[in-house]
C-alpha cells in the first residue's frame, strides 16, 4: 500500500513520463528536420541533443517510478555537512501552497489578457492601465482613488523611463497605435 | 613611474569623479530595472559620452558598467526579480533573508562583495592582464565542454529534494534552450513554423517570468491583510540592518574564491557574469560549512554570486586591453567607445603609449569607491521606495517587468513569453518542481551544445580522434586539477561519513 504523497509523486511522473514520450515520438520529427545524408564528420545532427533529453529525463523517471513501486520512499538524511545532502537551493519548496489559488489565478488569466489580447489592440499604456486596476482590485483594493491614482503613477513613470529617457517605444495597439 | 603617474592624474581628476559618480548612480537605478542589463545600460549611454573629453566619457561609461551589477541585486533581493541575469542567482539567499526582514543587511552583503570582487578583479586586471589573458585564450572548445558540463552537472544534481525534479527541470530549461536555429546548420529547431521562436527565447523573459512573475502570482493568494501592508517589511533591531565584523570574516574565505572564479570566467570569452554567479554560488555551497542554510538566507549564499558577477566586470577587460579582443557584448561596446574616443588598446598598447591604460585603471579603482558610497544611498532609497502597499508593488512588478523584457529586443512576444513562463514557474512551485535549474540548464545549454558540437567536427580532422584533446595542454592541465578537485571532495565527504557514523559504543 503506498502513501498519499507517493502517490501523487507517481501521478506527476506518469504525466512527466507521457509528455517526454510525445516529446520524443511527435514534437521532435515535427519540429526538427535533420540535414539529410549529414555524418558524423560534419557534427553531431541538429535533433541529437533534444532526443539525448527526451531518453535521459525518460530513464530517470522510470527509474524513480521503480524505486517508488520496489523500494518506496528513501528516508531524509541527516546533514552532515556534505553538501551533496542538502536541501534545496531555492525557497520554491516552501511556495507550495494548499487549496485553490483564486486571485493568483484571476492574476494570471489578467496578464494572460493584458500579453496576448489588450496590448495588442489598445497598446502598452492603456493595456497596464487595466492591468493595474485589475490586479488592485483582485487584491482586495476598494477606494476609488487608490484604484486609479497608483495606476496612472506607475504608467507616467514608466512612459517618463522608458519613452522619454532611454527612447525606448513601447508597444502601440492597433486601435490607438500610429 | 612618470607614465603610472600622468595616468592617473587623468582619471583623479574632479570631472572624471563627477562622471564616475553620474555613471555609477546611473547604472544603480538602470539595472534595478527588470530587463535593463550592464550592456544595454552602456549601450544607452554610449550616444552621450561622445559628447565629452575622453577623460569624462570613458569614465563615466565604466562607472554605468560596474554601477548596474550592484543596482540588478537590489530588486533581486527585495522582490525577487533580478534586474539583470548576472543577479538572477543572488535571488537564491538574498530573497529568503529579506523576507525575514533583513533586506538592509542582504543588500549591504551583496554590495561589499560587489565592490571587493570588482577591486579583486581590478587588481588581477592592472597586474595580471596579459598573463591572465593567455591563459584564458589557451581555452578552446573542449576546455569550454568540459567545464559547462561540469557546471551543469553539479548545479543540478544539488539542487532539489527529491533530486529527480531538480533533474527534470533543468532538462526542461536545456529543452527551452534549444528552440531556435541549429548553431551549426541553421536548421530550424522546436519553432514549429513560429518568426518570432527563430531567434530563441530571451533570457529575460525566462528570468522574469520564472522568477518574478511566478512569485506574484504566488503572492497574491497570501492573506488580504498582508497585501495590504507595506511591500517589504524591514527588521528595526539594529543586527538585522548591518553586517558585522565575524559575519564579513566568516565569508572571506567565500568572496576570495568566488572572486577568483569571477575573475577567470570572466577573462574567458563567451561565458559571461550569469555563469560566473551560478558556478561561484554552486562552488559556495559545495564547501561551505554549512550548506543546510542556503537556500534560506546564508550570507555566503549572497556574497558568492555577488563577488563572481562583479569580479567579471573587470576581468572581461582583460582579454579587450591585452589583445584588443573584447570579451562579451559590453566589453564591445566598451572597445567600441574606446576607439570612437582614439584609445587604442592591445599588446602594442602597453609598449607604445600607456598612459590612457593607467588612466582606465585609475577610473576602474575610482569607481569601485563611488559604487561603495552611492551603494549606501542606493540601499536607503529602496527601503524608502519599498514601503509602498504590497498589492501596489505587486501589480507594478507586472507592468515593469513587462516593459523591461520588451526593451531588450523590442518584440510583443516577449511580453507574452513573460506572462507564459509565469504561469509554468506558478505551477513548477505548487508542484515542488525548482525553477532554478531549469533556468541554469537553459543558460548553459546553447554554451555546451556549441562547444560540444565543435569539439566532435575538430575531432574529424584529426587522425587521433577525439583523443586529439589530450594534446592540448590547457586540457591536460584542467584534467589534472579537475581530478585532484574530485578526489579530493571525495576523500572529504568519505571523512565526514565516517565522523558521522555512531561509533559500536555509542
Amino acid at each position: 500500500m503506498v502513501d498519499l504523497e507517493t502517490r501523487s509523486e507517481l501521478r506527476q511522473l506518469a504525466i512527466l513520463l507521457i509528455v517526454d514520450v510525445a516529446f520524443y515520438f511527435l514534437a521532435i520529427p515535427a519540429g526538427i528536420l535533420d540535414p539529410e545524408g549529414m555524418s558524423m564528420d560534419q557534427g553531431l545532427p541538429p535533433s541529437f541533443a533534444a532526443k539525448l533529453v527526451a531518453i535521459l529525463a525518460g530513464a530517470l523517471m522510470v527509474s524513480r517510478c521503480l524505486q517508488l513501486v520496489f523500494f518506496g520512499r528513501p528516508a531524509a538524511p541527516e546533514l552532515i555537512g556534505d553538501s551533496s545532502e542538502a536541501p534545496e537551493i531555492t525557497a520554491d519548496d516552501d511556495a507550495a501552497p494548499a487549496g485553490v489559488p483564486q486571485r493568483g489565478l484571476l492574476g494570471m488569466l489578467a496578464g494572460l489578457a493584458f500579453a496576448y489580447v489588450l496590448t495588442p489592440v489598445i497598446g502598452f499604456f492603456p493595456a497596464g492601465f487595466v492591468l493595474l486596476v485589475v490586479l488592485l482590485r483582485v487584491l482586495g483594493e476598494n477606494r476609488p482613488a487608490f484604484l486609479f491614482l497608483p495606476p496612472v503613477i506607475v504608467s507616467v513613470l514608466v512612459w517618463g523611463l522608458f519613452e522619454q529617457l532611454l527612447s525606448i517605444r513601447l508597444p502601440d495597439g492597433m486601435l490607438f497605435g500610429g | 613611474m612618470d607614465l603610472i603617474l600622468e595616468g592617473l592624474s587623468l582619471s583623479f581628476t574632479l570631472e572624471s569623479l563627477l562622471a564616475i559618480s553620474l555613471g555609477v548612480a546611473a547604472g544603480q537605478i538602470l539595472g534595478a530595472i527588470p530587463g535593463l542589463t550592464a550592456s544595454m545600460a552602456v549601450a544607452l549611454l554610449i550616444p552621450y559620452s561622445f559628447y565629452f573629453s575622453p577623460w569624462i566619457g570613458i569614465p563615466m561609461l565604466l562607472g554605468m558598467f560596474k554601477g548596474s551589477f550592484f543596482g540588478a541585486s537590489t530588486t533581486a533581493i527585495l522582490i525577487r526579480t533580478p534586474g539583470t541575469p548576472a543577479a538572477a542567482a543572488t535571488v537564491l539567499d538574498g530573497y529568503p533573508l529579506a523576507q525575514q526582514g533583513k533586506g538592509t543587511k542582504a543588500m549591504k552583503m551583496a554590495l561589499y562583495s560587489s565592490v571587493f570582487g570588482d577591486t579583486f578583479s581590478d587588481i588581477c586586471l592592472i597586474f595580471f592582464a596579459s598573463m591572465l589573458a593567455l591563459v584564458a585564450l589557451s581555452f578552446g572548445p573542449a576546455e569550454y565542454t568540459v567545464l559547462i558540463a561540469l557546471a551543469l552537472g553539479s548545479l543540478g544534481m544539488l539542487s532539489s529534494r527529491p533530486a529527480w525534479k531538480g533533474i527534470i527541470a533543468m532538462l526542461m530549461g536545456v529543452t527551452v534552450g534549444m528552440i531556435g536555429l541549429d548553431p551549426i546548420t541553421a536548421t530550424e529547431r522546436l519553432t514549429f513554423g513560429n518568426p518570432e521562436l527563430e531567434e530563441g527565447i530571451g533570457l529575460i523573459p525566462m528570468l522574469i517570468g520564472f522568477l518574478a512573475v511566478s512569485e506574484v502570482f504566488r503572492q497574491m493568494d497570501d492573506p488580504a491583510d498582508e497585501l495590504s501592508g507595506h511591500a517589504i517589511h524591514f527588521s528595526s533591531k539594529p543586527e538585522d540592518n548591518r553586517v558585522s565584523w565575524p559575519e564579513f570574516r566568516s565569508c572571506i574565505p567565500v568572496l576570495f574564491r568566488s572572486s577568483t572564479l569571477g575573475t577567470i570566467i570572466g577573462a574567458m570569452p563567451g561565458l559571461g557574469a550569469t555563469v560566473a554567479a551560478f558556478i561561484a554560488y554552486g562552488e559556495a555551497r559545495r564547501t561551505s560549512k554549512k550548506p543546510e542554510e542556503f537556500g534560506k538566507g546564508s550570507l555566503e549564499g549572497i556574497a558568492a554570486p555577488e563577488a563572481a558577477n562583479n569580479a567579471v566586470s573587470g576581468s572581461n577587460l582583460i582579454p579587450l586591453l591585452a589583445f584588443g579582443i573584447p570579451g562579451d557584448i559590453a566589453a564591445a561596446l566598451i572597445l567600441g567607445a574606446f576607439m570612437i574616443q582614439g584609445i587604442n588598446v592591445g599588446p602594442l598598447a602597453f609598449s607604445e603609449n600607456p598612459v590612457p591604460l593607467y588612466a582606465i585603471y585609475g577610473a576602474l579603482i575610482l569607481a569601485n569607491l563611488v559604487n561603495l558610497v552611492l551603494g549606501f544611498g542606493l540601499v536607503r532609497v529602496s527601503r524608502f521606495v519599498f514601503k509602498v502597499p504590497r498589492r501596489l508593488l505587486l501589480a507594478s512588478v507586472l507592468v515593469i517587468a513587462s516593459a523591461g523584457s520588451y526593451a531588450l529586443r523590442g518584440s510583443l512576444f516577449d511580453i507574452q513569453l513573460v506572462f507564459v513562463f509565469g504561469v509554468l514557474g506558478f505551477v513548477m512551485m505548487r508542484y515542488g518542481f525548482p525553477t532554478v535549474p531549469l533556468l541554469i540548464g537553459f543558460i548553459l545549454m546553447p554554451l555546451l551544445e556549441e562547444n560540444l558540437r565543435t569539439v566532435l567536427l575538430l575531432a574529424s580532422t584529426y587522425d587521433e580522434g577525439l583523443l586529439f584533446v589530450f594534446m592540448r595542454p590547457a586540457f591536460l592541465s584542467m584534467t589534472v586539477i579537475l581530478i585532484s578537485v574530485g578526489s579530493y571532495i571525495a576523500w572529504r565527504r568519505r571523512r565526514h561519513r565516517r565522523a558521522a557514523l555512531p561509533t559500536a559504543d555509542s
